[in-house]
C-alpha cells in the first residue's frame, strides 16, 4: 500500500490564505473525492501533490518519504495528473498523445517495448477510444479528448491518479463510464483523488470524501457524513434533494440558501 | 489481451523516421558538393574530390580547402544550429512563431560579437569572438523567456521579439559608427543579414565546438519537450524537473546560436521555415522534430548560399535576404494563419 | 621624346599664359577642395599663399604631405567655409561636390576643376597645368625632371622577368588598368594584374579569382590591427597567406605595404612608390621568379 501524507501543509498567494494548516492523508486502495466550491484550494492541494506548487510551510510524506527527497523519476511512475482543461499544445494523434503516459518507464533512447505498447492499447481501451488511435487530438470533441488524456494518465499504470475534474466536460453515457474506471482502478489496488463538482458522482462512486473550504478541510470521511446538510450549508451554500436508488444515493442541489 | 491490428507498431507515422533523416541527409552530402564546385573559379567535381583524398594540386586546393570548404561546413552548422534551436524554443514555449532571428536571439548574439570584434578583442583573444556572442544570445533568451514567459501569447512573445531586435540593431549600428575603422559603418550590412563569403576554417574551428555543446544539450531534450506538450505541471508529474529543462534549452540555443552568429551574421527565418515544414512530417512531435529540423536547416542553409553564388553577376547577394526573401512571405502566412485560428 | 612634348608644353603654356597671369600677382589665396590638388598646392605654392586645404591634407593615410599641411586652416569642402577666406582661386578635383564648385563659380570665383590622376600621363599635364595657375611652372619642372631622374634610375636597373603584381585592399577592392598605379607598375617592371584580365576601373576582386590568377606579388591595403573590420579581416584570409607561402611552380611568391599616400594622389613622390616595387621586383627575381 502507498500513501501520501500532508502534515500542516500551507499555500500563500500574496496575502491570501488558499491552503491553511492543511493534515489530510491518502492511501492507494480507496477512490477519494476532493470537493468543495470554487475557490476552496483543490486543484492547488492536487498541485502541491505533484511537485508543481511550491509550498510554504508542512511536509508532504509520500511512503514516509518527504517528496522533495524522492527520486523524481521513481514518483513520476507511481504518480500521475491529470490536470483540468485538457491542455494539448501540438496536434499529436491519439495514439502518440496517450503514449506520452509512458515516459516515466522510458530509459533514455529507448524506443517503445511491447510493453509499453500493451499499456498503451490497454488505457485506449479501458477509456474507449481505441477507435480513436490515428485521429489528430485537435479534431476530437471536448468529450473526447479528456478521455485520450485520462488513457494518457492511465497508461503510466499509477499506483495513485490524481484527477482534477475529469468529468466535467463528458456526456452522461461517459461520466458513469470515467467514474467505473476509476473504481476498477481502486479494485486493481491503485488509488485515485478525483476533484469532482458533481455530489451525485461523488456519493456514489467515492469511497471517501474530503471537503474542502476557504483553505481547511471542513469534512473527512464517508460520503453520507461529509454530505450532510449542514456541510452543504455552510460550504456550498445550498440546500439538496436528496434520495437513494437501489441503495445508493443521489444528491441534487436545488436551491441557493438565502435565494428563492 | 493480444496488441490490435491498428496501429501501435512504430511504421505507422506519416513518414518513417529513419527514411526522412536518410533522405535530408542525403540531400545535404549532394548540396555539399555542389557548394564546393560553386563560385568564381571553374573547379570540377574530380579536382574536389581529389583534393578532399589529400592531393595537393597547388592552387586550386588551396582555393577548395582554404574557401570552399570551409564555407560549405559552416553552411551546414550554421543552418543545423538554427534549425534546431528554432525547433527547440518552438518545444520549450510551446509557440510556433519563436526563432532565434524573431525573438531577438540572434540580434543579441551579432551585438555581443561585433563588441568583441571591432574593439579589438578578437586580435587579442580569438575566442572572444563566439564567447561575445553567447553572451549576447544567453541575455536575450533570458530577457524573452522573463518578459514572455511560458503559456504566454503568441501576441506577447512576437512583441517582445520585437523590442529586443530593435534595441539589439540600435545597439549594434551604433558600435559599428563608434568604430575608428571607416569600414565598420558598412559592415551593418554582414551582420543584420548574415554572409558566408570569405569565411575561413579559423572562423569553424572557433565555431564548431561551442555549437557542437550547444547541439547535445538541445538533442537531449526531446523527450522533455515531448512532454510539455500536455502543459507544465503534467510534464513535471512525468517527472521532468522544469528548471532543469528551461536552463538547458536556454544555455544550449545560446551557446550553439551565439557561435553561429558570431561568424555568420544574423541569418533569419531558417528556425521558423524549417521547424514548420517538417512538423508534419514527424507527427507534430516536438522530440522527434529536433534532429530532423537541424538536418532541415543545414539542406536548406546550404541551398541558399549556393545560390547568392548565382543569383546576381555581380557581388554576392546576402544571405539573409535570400532566407528573408523566403521565410517573411512564410511568416505572413502563419500570421493569416493563427487569426483564422484566433477567431 | 619626353624633351619634345616638354618644349611644346612650355611654349603652349606661355601662349596660353597672357590672359591667365594678365592680372600680373600670382594668386595669393588658394584654396584646395581635393586632397590631390591639395598635394601639388603644397608642392608648389608658398606656404604663404595657401589659403585652405582639405581635412585629409594632414591624415598620413591619405596625403604624402602631411606634415606639410599641419597648422594651414582646414576646410571640409562646404562652400561657407571656403567663401569666408576670401580666395582668389579655388581649385578641386572634377569629382569634388559638383553643387560645392558649381555654386561658388556661380558667385563668381575662380574654380579649375583637375581630372583624378588616372595614369602618370596624366599626372604630369595636372602638374603642369596647376604650376601654370600658380604660376610656379618652373619649380614644377624642377620637381617633374628629379622625379623622371628617379624613375630612369629605375627603369635602367634593369628587368629581365616581369612578375605579375596586384593591389588587394580592404574588401578585396582592386584599382584596374586606368589608374596611376597600374603606371607605377608597369614602371617598376611588373605586369599589372587587373591589366591581363581587362579590368579597366576600380573594382573587387573575388579571392579566389585572386588566387587562381596566381600573383607573384600582392601589394596589400594598409591595415590597423587594432581598429579591426571585416573588410580588413579578408587581406589575413589564411588562403592568401597559403599562396605567399605556396611555392608551387617553382616559384616564390611576396607581399608588399606601399604607403597609400604615395600613390592615391599623383605628384612627384610616386618615384618612391616605383623605388619600393623596385627593391621587391629584384628581391623576387633573386628568389627565382619565372615570368
Amino acid at each position: 500500500m502507498n500513501e501520501f501524507v500532508v502534515q500542516n501543509l500551507n499555500v500563500v498567494f500574496g496575502d491570501h490564505k488558499v491552503l491553511d494548516d492543511i493534515c489530510v492523508s491518502f492511501q492507494t486502495g480507496s477512490l477519494t473525492g476532493l470537493i468543495g466550491p470554487n475557490g476552496a484550494g483543490k486543484t492547488t492541494l492536487l498541485r502541491t501533490l505533484i511537485g508543481a506548487q511550491p509550498f510554504d510551510g508542512g511536509k508532504i510524506l509520500w511512503n514516509g518519504i518527504d517528496i522533495k527527497e524522492h527520486d523524481r523519476h521513481q514518483l513520476a511512475q507511481n504518480i500521475a495528473y491529470l490536470p483540468q482543461g485538457g491542455v494539448c499544445h501540438w496536434p499529436l494523434t491519439v495514439e502518440r498523445l496517450v503514449a506520452l503516459g509512458r515516459l516515466p518507464h522510458q530509459p533514455p533512447w529507448q524506443k517503445q517495448t511491447h510493453e509499453d505498447r500493451q499499456a498503451v492499447f490497454n488505457a485506449m481501451s479501458k477509456t474507449d477510444v481505441a477507435a480513436l488511435a490515428s485521429r489528430t487530438v485537435t479534431t476530437l470533441s471536448g468529450g473526447e479528448r479528456m478521455r485520450v488524456l485520462m488513457a494518457r494518465a492511465l497508461a503510466t499504470n499509477p499506483s495513485m491518479l490524481l484527477a482534477d475534474e475529469p468529468v466535467a466536460s463528458l456526456d452522461p453515457f461517459h461520466q458513469l463510464q470515467a467514474m467505473a474506471i476509476l473504481k476498477t482502478m481502486i479494485r486493481n489496488g491503485a488509488g485515485v483523488i478525483v476533484v469532482l463538482h458533481d455530489l451525485t458522482l461523488a456519493a456514489r462512486f467515492c469511497d471517501r470524501l474530503v471537503l474542502l473550504h476557504d483553505g481547511r478541510i471542513a469534512g473527512d470521511g464517508e460520503p453520507d457524513d461529509v454530505l450532510s446538510a449542514e456541510n452543504l450549508a455552510a460550504t456550498y451554500r445550498v440546500e439538496a434533494l436528496r434520495g437513494k436508488q437501489n441503495g445508493e444515493p443521489f444528491i441534487v442541489p436545488w436551491k441557493e440558501q438565502g435565494g428563492v | 489481451m493480444t496488441s490490435p491490428s491498428i496501429a501501435l507498431k512504430d511504421e505507422r507515422r506519416p513518414v518513417s523516421f529513419a527514411v526522412l533523416a536518410t533522405a535530408l541527409t542525403l540531400c545535404i552530402v549532394l548540396l555539399f558538393f555542389i557548394s564546393m564546385a560553386a563560385g568564381p573559379v571553374s573547379v570540377s567535381f574530380l579536382q574536389i574530390l581529389a583534393s578532399l583524398k589529400g592531393e595537393d594540386q597547388a592552387l586550386v586546393t588551396i582555393i577548395i580547402e582554404q574557401i570552399r570548404l570551409p564555407r560549405a561546413i559552416l553552411a551546414v552548422t550554421v543552418g543545423a544550429t538554427l534549425g534546431l534551436a528554432g525547433a527547440a524554443l518552438q518545444g520549450l514555449l510551446r509557440n510556433p512563431l519563436a526563432e532565434p532571428g524573431l525573438i531577438g536571439v540572434s540580434g543579441c548574439a551579432a551585438l555581443g560579437s561585433v563588441i568583441m570584434f571591432y574593439t579589438g578583442a578578437t586580435a587579442v583573444f580569438a575566442l572572444a569572438l563566439p564567447l561575445g556572442g553567447i553572451a549576447g544570445a544567453l541575455i536575450a533568451v533570458a530577457a524573452i523567456y522573463g518578459l514572455a514567459g511560458r503559456e504566454s501569447s503568441i501576441l506577447t512573445l512576437v512583441l517582445a521579439g520585437v523590442a529586443v531586435n530593435a534595441f539589439a540593431g540600435a545597439l549594434t549600428t551604433l558600435a559599428l559608427s563608434l568604430s575608428p575603422n571607416p569600414y565598420a559603418a558598412f559592415e551593418i550590412f554582414f551582420w543584420l543579414l548574415g554572409s558566408l563569403a570569405d569565411r575561413s576554417l579559423t572562423h569553424v574551428y572557433l565555431s564548431l565546438p561551442l555549437m557542437a555543446i550547444g547541439w547535445i544539450l538541445l538533442l537531449t531534450m526531446g523527450r522533455a519537450l515531448d512532454a510539455l506538450t500536455l502543459g507544465e505541471d503534467t510534464a513535471r508529474s512525468l517527472g521532468f524537473n522544469l528548471g532543469r529543462v528551461q536552463a538547458q534549452v536556454i544555455i544550449g540555443t545560446a551557446l550553439a546560436v551565439g557561435a553561429a552568429v558570431a561568424v555568420s551574421g544574423v541569418i533569419g527565418f531558417v528556425g521558423l521555415v524549417v521547424p514548420h515544414l517538417l512538423r508534419p512530417l514527424v507527427g507534430y512531435q516536438p522530440g522527434r522534430l529536433l534532429p530532423i529540423s537541424a538536418l532541415g536547416g543545414a539542406l536548406l542553409t546550404l541551398a541558399a548560399d549556393i545560390a547568392v553564388r548565382y543569383v546576381m553577376n555581380g557581388p554576392e547577394l546576402k544571405l539573409g535576404v535570400l532566407t528573408a526573401l523566403i521565410g517573411a512571405p512564410f511568416f505572413l502566412y502563419l500570421v493569416l494563419q493563427t487569426r483564422k485560428a484566433l477567431r | 621624346m619626353v624633351r619634345v612634348l616638354r618644349f611644346g608644353i612650355i611654349v603652349l603654356a606661355l601662349a596660353l599664359a597672357a590672359p591667365i597671369t594678365s592680372d600680373a600677382a600670382k594668386p595669393q589665396r588658394i584654396a584646395s577642395l581635393n586632397v590631390c590638388t591639395d598635394q601639388l598646392v603644397i608642392a608648389l605654392a608658398e606656404r604663404s599663399r595657401i589659403a585652405t586645404v582639405t581635412f585629409l591634407a594632414p591624415n598620413p593615410d591619405t596625403s604624402f604631405y602631411y606634415r606639410e599641411a599641419k597648422g594651414l586652416p582646414i576646410n571640409r569642402g562646404a562652400a561657407e567655409e571656403v567663401l569666408a577666406l576670401k580666395p582668389d582661386l579655388i581649385v578641386a578635383g572634377t569629382y569634388t561636390t559638383p553643387a560645392t564648385t558649381a555654386l561658388l563659380k556661380k558667385l563668381g570665383h575662380r574654380v579649375e576643376l583637375f581630372d583624378p590622376d588616372d595614369s602618370l600621363k596624366r599626372m604630369r599635364k595636372n602638374i603642369r597645368r596647376m604650376a601654370l595657375l600658380l604660376g610656379e611652372s618652373e619649380k614644377a619642372e624642377q620637381l617633374i625632371s628629379n622625379m623622371d631622374r628617379r624613375l630612369a634610375a629605375v627603369v635602367q636597373a634593369g628587368m629581365k622577368q616581369q612578375p605579375v603584381a596586384v593591389i588587394f585592399r580592404a574588401n578585396g577592392f582592386t584599382m584596374g588598368k586606368h589608374s596611376l598605379i597600374n603606371d607605377i607598375l608597369t614602371l617598376a617592371g611588373f605586369r599589372h594584374l587587373s591589366a591581363e584580365m581587362a579590368m579597366d576601373q576600380a573594382g573587387f576582386l573575388p579571392l579566389e579569382k585572386m588566387i587562381a590568377a596566381d600573383p607573384a606579388l600582392i601589394i596589400f591595403g594598409q591595415y590597423k590591427p587594432n581598429h579591426p573590420s571585416i573588410a580588413h579581416q579578408l587581406l589575413e584570409h589564411p588562403a592568401l597567406k597559403s599562396l605567399l607561402a605556396s611555392r608551387a611552380g617553382g616559384k616564390s611568391r611576396d607581399s608588399i605595404i606601399i604607403p597609400s599616400n604615395l600613390w592615391n594622389c599623383g605628384g612627384p613622390f610616386i618615384a618612391e612608390a616605383v623605388e619600393m616595387l623596385a627593391r621587391k621586383h629584384k628581391t623576387l627575381s633573386r628568389a627565382g621568379v619565372s615570368p
